[in-house]
């Protein structure tokens, strides 16, 4: 056990720690080795030098829940067209009721230009992300594994199409703990519902639970019990503390070698410094209303998104590590052009605000932004209720993702999909390499960055990866 | 202790003597130990990047190539400097000691101890290297051993280099065949010495550490309460284990609390953590499991009826091939399932159904065999001599069994009591549900028929006119608004919902039946087909663990190396079948043999850990390599002799381990600093490790000394109140919400003791899971026990705590006359001691301020929602589309006692009794 905690040694420490102890404290002050009953000096989210020199620090991942279609977003196929509508049978080991039946290829319903002075694609819905084209590094060569939600999910957002393991976010902030002890590091603003899979999306997983996604809920108290029950004032809160106080310090003086019983102390005191000072730090109201106008706050089209990027913004300048936001209901297995395109006008502009406005902070080069699905769309559909269905099924051998900020190659597109967007062929790479090469962004190894677990040292790509390094500036 | 033989000095000699040998360079022969040991090391460690593939050799460094080493790769500071290790590049990278140049790169792959001194002592010894033909003439001396490091046998890896891989021989305590050691003491004086302490003291004493005072019986009482019934004392059974003279009373105490159907409920749950027990399926839809639950009872049985653990196991493993008559035997095979798992029409069979077979093969090895087996199935074990061909044998066990909901009268012993509002809301609501289908339906036909009508056409149904060509009919979704047609799927979603809660009062095991692979959508109930057609399933090694890689077949088998570690006599030898019946049966067979050292051992172990808060190896899913090795190793074996010579009889575990002076101690040591720096871990045991209650116990506790707790055993699962932002929290599932969580209706239906909460995978009951609850993904070996923030939340503002605290101050002031007498009262209930002068006075101080803050300030009356409104992002137009969910069960919903309806003093008094709750006195057991 290394005693120089400022280095990379205390996963050492975490090793002992991991076998038996877990937690979900918003703060390292209470990092205690309950079962040795050590209080130790230094807690697991207090901010750690990362393993190699990097760019980003923090991390706003957008999800685009359902699997947005790479054809119609940021990767155009202008072949479709002639093939519009062709019929075809799919045949392939991956039986599943998307693959069988009657298939016939969609054309894109939107037109796409070049944009930036980078001349990188995108589609028509897109109006404002147009403006930041040439901070955006777009990614076409990775490939997804599983044809499902829920376990497609559950890969990106863990590495483990399983469920159960660590989520990006966890790993991060294991990696290189928090800037603000009195958040959580890792924070999610969800959908009003959560994604399949649910909480498993953001689960510390082995990981000691200081690690685990806290979700901000965008109804109701953000954190649950954060406030006080109906009928509690400050006043009555304050006197129950007291007292409170008061018999944990007598009935420590019976038992002065539990070392505990003093975290469990001190952890009374913050929660009530928390339920204080959240419901400021998450509060938007404050911002000015050029900012709100930026996000599309105040637009009914991007009110929600746009709330949820501007709220992203405030936690990262507070120091949480990693937030990540979703956006629900990119499964369009039909009307593609209606359900993609509104839900891109949803985006667009939370989207292009986030990063003018990181970028006029000067905050972009160390926030690393990702914007991807779980999957990509297929050039194809299938019949639904005995029609043709202008919509695109499940692809995982092709899909597309983007990175702006934290260190990537701004305004290139990086990799390529094939004539029809049904397969990556160039510069293509499984979610492993995505994972290694997010981590590598933060200075992290994945080879290094592991925990050990259930006879195994763990790691987020689970069985190593390469560093795409074509996206690397 | 009178007759403690002293063999300390002894003991340490021979380790002195033992290292000191080990370390003598001269003694090893270093071109031997060339090809004996570094060469293998090499091979496992360093030449898939150095050499493996003559294209791809990474720094310019050829592990295969001496000229190489000794000039350097791209570095170009030779790698080797013969007999001088300390200048060599290579042992460098293997010591870690730069981060750069670690080697290798991985540090999970690192280099052991012993490794890295045989790499060293080659290394000084003049790094000499010998030919090809001279390595196979030096292997021929097969007797080469060097210090543990043994050669094994097992079925056989994928390759002659982790087949002759060496180990290093107390890495593998756990698959060497028990021997009950002797005891340290000697003939024990039955009336005052116990073998646990006597081994526990010769190690303790040998360290220099006497042990912590016996506890006091107030203490103990709570201990010993705790742990086996998971509540705590009442003041009476505390007052009459303090008045009792018999000198048998702690004994008595013990055999009172083993007598308990609550101990049967406590002791489940700890097997429940590790089987992962769950009422749902998790993934996308999160299926209800609705016949689960007679498993969880029946675990709760088996625990009280303390059935032998052999037995136990065996059922669980193939209980429907030893009795499928037995209703019993089916429900048992419930562990078989009890992993997460979906199949949806969006999933490939292949796929899911290699999922199911890798969690069982997992879960079988964790749960019996303390091996988490999936570290060998994409390749041959990185650390214990278990083959990928052990792993697929294994699985092979399994490859016959398939999910069926059986039917299996419910046992008299079961609990299926239900009131008929539960039973009746699930119709009503698929009533409701089939009528707004109908309407949705009648509604597009009204346009189809206009359709029709327009053209002068005849009109067809739906079924007929979706035969015919898309321009012969009418459009799709004619007549239907977005809306409509997002709702239609919420509503059919509903059903599939519904139709699967019906089941749950039905007679229906959740099990299992042999047969050819059978794949279905878990929307559906599963049955045992008609006709079991199709072909045996051939199970194959997998390359990668892929199902789209087998690369050899192989049949129904164990972990060879239990065979081949023991002796003759003790083989085990057991046929598994390989057609499609009893193959889990003699899986079973051979694991419960009481010469296969691992079972016993692996119980044995769990039952310490749940008495000791940490087991003798500290790791009880995993005893392989890279697991905890034992603290007392001797002890273990003891135990283990012990419980298989009491017919694996838990209970009288119980009795032999409670009686024993380490369970006894008291948790403060007179000699704090001396056992804090001697021992900081008390591996020793030399006090009793205080710990925090666990989630349900907190949570059970509370409702009892509340007297709010429906003692009422087993059945179908309740729905406790959560927090109910928690329980109306939307959740997307295949095309729909989720229903919302509603809790029970009556208090008497809801306030049940925690196991018997349903739960959801996808929806912890969040005051649980802060204090640790395990998630239903993986087997929770031991509990974490952390100190974190949200758990004041929970405690300090959350209902639950609040609620359980005015219930109880509501009874107080019924019952007893004087605010002193109930604050005494719940003062003793609460941390199960009489209170102190100045407690009291504190307390009724307060009380007094509270009551004055209470009588300005009416809280307000509790609204229940009586319906949701949902909200969806329609896939169709990618706009959002709500909806209204009704909430049936708050419409005629009977809370606990609320603040508004009973006065200040009461509610003062409450939230004294909260404080209580909140504090370490009462969270913590010493």
């Amino acid at each position: 056990m290394s005693t120089d905690h400022s280095n990379w040694n205390r996963r050492d420490f975490l090793y002992g720690l991991g076998l038996s102890i877990g937690a979900v404290a918003l703060s390292s002050l209470l990092a205690c080795d309950t079962k040795t009953g050590q209080l130790v000096s230094r807690g697991p989210l207090s901010p750690a030098s990362p393993m190699m020199r990097a760019k980003a620090k923090y991390c706003i991942f957008l999800t685009m829940e359902g699997g947005p279609s790479h054809i119609d977003t940021f990767d155009p196929k202008p072949a479709l067209d002639k093939y519009h509508l062709t019929r075809f049978q799919r045949q392939g080991e991956k039986f599943s009721a998307m693959s069988s039946g009657d298939r016939y290829f969609v054309r894109s319903p939107f037109s796409s230009r070049k944009v930036g002075k980078s001349g990188v694609d995108m589609s028509a819905p897109f109006v404002h992300l147009a403006d930041v084209a040439d901070e955006i590094c777009f990614y076409r060569g990775c490939q997804a594994e599983s044809v499902n939600h829920p376990t497609a999910m559950y890969h990106i957002n863990t590495g483990n199409q399983f469920g159960g393991e660590p989520a990006l976010g966890s790993w991060i902030s294991y990696g290189l703990g928090t800037m603000n002890e009195n958040l959580p590091a890792f924070v999610v603003l969800p959908e009003v519902a959560y994604p399949q899979g649910g909480p498993g999306n953001w689960s510390n997983g082995f990981l000691p639970s200081h690690y685990q996604g806290t979700p901000l809920r965008p109804e109701g108290s953000p954190i649950l019990n954060i406030n006080p029950p109906p009928g509690v004032s400050r006043y009555h809160q304050e006197e129950s503390l007291e007292l409170l106080q008061k018999l944990n310090r007598e009935h420590q003086q019976m038992h002065p070698n539990h070392d505990e019983l003093s975290a469990r102390i001190e952890n009374y005191e913050l929660a009530y410094r928390m339920q204080m000072e959240v419901p400021d730090v998450i509060d938007i109201e404050g911002e000015d209303e050029k900012t709100k106008e930026l996000y599309g706050v105040g637009q009914a089209e991007t009110d929600a998104f746009g709330r949820k990027c501007l709220l992203a913004r405030k936690l990262v300048e507070q120091g949480v590590r990693f937030v990540q936001v979703y956006s629900g209901g990119w499964d369009s297995h039909d009307f593609l052009e209606r359900a993609h395109g509104n839900l891109i006008t949803s985006i667009d502009k939370p989207i292009a605000g986030l990063i003018k406005d990181l970028k006029r902070r000067g905050m972009l080069d160390e926030t690393l932004i990702v914007w991807s699905g779980e999957f990509g769309r297929t050039a194809d559909n299938g019949v639904r209720e005995n029609g043709v269905a202008y919509g695109r099924d499940h692809n995982p051998d092709a899909m597309g993702m983007w990175f702006a900020g934290g260190g990537v190659k701004a305004g290139h597109i990086i990799g390529a999909t094939d004539e029809l967007g049904q397969e990556a062929i160039d510069v293509v790479h499984p979610l492993r390499d995505l994972h290694v090469t997010l981590l590598h962004l933060f200075g992290l190894d994945d080879n290094k960055l592991t925990y050990f677990h259930g006879g195994r040292h763990k790691q987020l790509s689970q069985f190593g990866g390469q560093v795409i390094k074509e996206v690397i500036a | 202790m009178n007759i403690m033989v002293r063999i300390f000095p002894l003991f340490m000699l021979i380790l002195f003597f033992g290292c000191k040998e080990s370390s003598q360079k001269e003694a090893v022969d270093p071109e031997a130990l060339f090809a004996h040991e570094v060469k293998p090391i090499f091979e496992s460690k360093c030449i898939g990047c150095h050499g493996g593939d003559p294209k791809k050799i990474e720094g310019g460094l050829d592990l295969n190539n001496y000229e190489n080493l000794l000039a350097g790769g791209n570095s170009g500071k030779p790698a080797i400097v013969p007999g001088k290790s300390n200048e060599s590049l290579l042992y460098h990278s293997i010591l870690r000691v730069d981060d750069d140049l670690a080697m290798p790169p991985k540090d999970g792959d690192k280099l052991s101890e012993i490794d890295l001194q045989i790499i060293r002592d080659w290394i000084d010894g003049g790094a000499p290297w010998p030919s090809a033909e001279r390595i196979a003439e030096i292997k021929l001396d097969t007797a080469w051993e060097y210090g543990n490091r043994i050669r094994v046998k097992t079925s056989g890896g994928l390759s002659d280099t982790w087949d002759n891989r060496p180990y290093e021989k107390e890495n593998l305590w756990a698959y060497y065949p028990v021997e009950k050691p002797e005891i340290p003491w000697g003939e024990l004086d039955p009336q005052n010495d116990h073998p646990i302490d006597a081994f526990l003291a010769d190690k303790r004493e040998s360290e220099g550490l006497s042990q912590a005072p016996l506890a006091s019986d107030l203490v103990l009482i709570r201990r010993a309460t705790i742990d086996l019934i998971g509540l705590p004392p009442t003041i009476e059974e505390i007052e009459t284990f303090l008045q009792d003279k018999d000198p048998k009373a702690y004994q008595n105490l013990i055999e009172r609390l083993l007598a308990s159907p609550h101990y049967g409920e406590q002791w489940a749950r700890h097997w429940l953590d590790v089987a992962r027990y769950a009422d749902s399926g998790g993934f996308s839809n999160d299926y209800v499991r609705p016949n689960a639950w007679r498993y969880r009872d029946y675990v709760i049985r088996t625990f009280n009826d303390d059935k032998p653990y052999d037995q136990f196991v065996m059922e669980q493993l193939a209980g429907d091939e030893l009795d499928p008559e037995d209703p019993e035997m089916l429900i048992a095979t419930g562990f078989l399932r009890m992993g997460p798992w979906e199949h949806t029409a969006m999933s490939v069979a292949a796929e899911t159904r290699q999922f199911y077979l890798d969690d069982v093969t997992n879960i079988v090895g964790e749960a019996f065999l303390s091996t988490p087996l999936n570290c060998a199935k994409c390749h041959d074990h990185k650390y214990d001599p278990i083959p990928a061909r052990d792993y697929y044998s294994i699985q092979a066990v399994f490859a016959t069994t398939q999910f069926a909901e059986r039917p299996a009268p419910f046992l008299p012993e079961e609990n299926t009591e239900v009131t008929e509002f539960e039973k009746q809301r699930i119709v009503d609501w698929l009533n409701k549900t089939a009528e707004e289908q109908e309407l949705l339906s009648k509604k597009e036909e009204a346009a189809a028929k206009q359709w029709y009508k327009e053209r002068g056409l005849t009109y067809l149904p739906k079924r007929e006119r979706r035969k015919l060509p898309e321009d012969q009919q009418p459009p799709r979704y004619l007549g239907l608004t977005y809306e409509d047609l997002g709702y239609r799927k919420v509503l059919s979603k509903r059903k599939q919902l519904l139709r699967r809660q019906e089941e749950r009062f039905e007679p229906l095991a959740y099990s299992v039946y042999n047969g050819p692979v059978n794949v279905k959508n878990s929307q559906n109930r599963m049955t045992i087909p008609e006709k079991l057609n199709g072909e045996l399933p051939q199970s194959n090694i997998l390359a990668g663990g892929s199902v789209y890689a087998p690369i050899e077949p192989v049949e129904a088998g164990v972990m060879s190396i239990i065979e081949n570690l023991a002796p003759e006599k003790k083989q085990i030898n057991i046929d598994i079948s390989n057609s499609m019946e009893n193959r889990r049966l003699g899986f079973a067979k051979w694991l419960t043999h009481p010469d296969n050292p691992i079972m016993a051992r692996s119980m044995v172990n769990r039952i310490w850990q749940y008495h000791f808060g940490k087991g003798i190896c500290e790791t009880p899913n995993n005893f392989g390599n890279t697991g905890g090795k034992p603290s007392h190793p001797e002890l273990l074996d003891w135990l283990t002799a012990y419980f298989i010579e009491h017919d694996y009889s838990v209970k009288e575990m119980h009795r032999l381990i409670m009686t024993s002076e380490a369970y006894q101690l008291s948790s403060t040591h007179p000699e704090w600093s001396r056992v804090n720096e001697l021992d900081p871990n008390n591996e020793l045991l030399s006090y009793f490790n205080p710990r925090r209650m666990d989630a349900e116990e907190l949570k059970d506790a509370m409702l009892y000394i509340s007297g709010e707790l429906n003692p009422e055993m087993g059945g179908f699962p309740v729905r406790p109140e959560i927090n109910i932002e928690a329980a109306l929290q939307p959740r997307h599932i295949m095309g729909s919400i989720a229903p919302a969580y509603q809790p029970s209706r009556t208090p008497g239906e809801r306030n049940r003791r925690a196991i018997y909460a349903e739960r959801y995978r996808t929806l912890a009951d969040p005051s649980l899971e802060v204090f640790n609850q395990p998630g239903t993904d993986m087997s929770c070996e031991a509990r974490s026990e952390s100190t974190v923030t949200p758990q004041v939340f929970t405690m300090f503002n959350g209902q639950n705590v609040r609620t359980r605290s005015l219930v109880y101050a509501d009874r107080l002031m019924k019952d007893l006359e004087s605010h002193e007498a109930r604050v005494r009262e719940a003062i003793y209930a609460i941390y199960n001691r009489e209170a102190n002068a100045d407690e009291v006075s504190e307390g009724l101080n307060y009380m007094e301020k509270m009551t004055k803050y209470h009588s300005d300030n009416k809280p307000p009356k509790t609204e229940y929602p009586t319906e949701v409104e949902r909200e969806m992002f329609e896939e169709m137009t990618g706009e959002p589309f709500t909806y209204k969910e009704e909430l049936d069960i708050y419409q005629d919903y009977v809370p606990d006692l609320q603040p508004w309806q009973v006065d200040a003093s009461t509610r003062a008094l409450a939230d004294l009794i909260a404080v209580y709750f909140n504090s370490n006195e009462f969270v913590y057991v010493y």
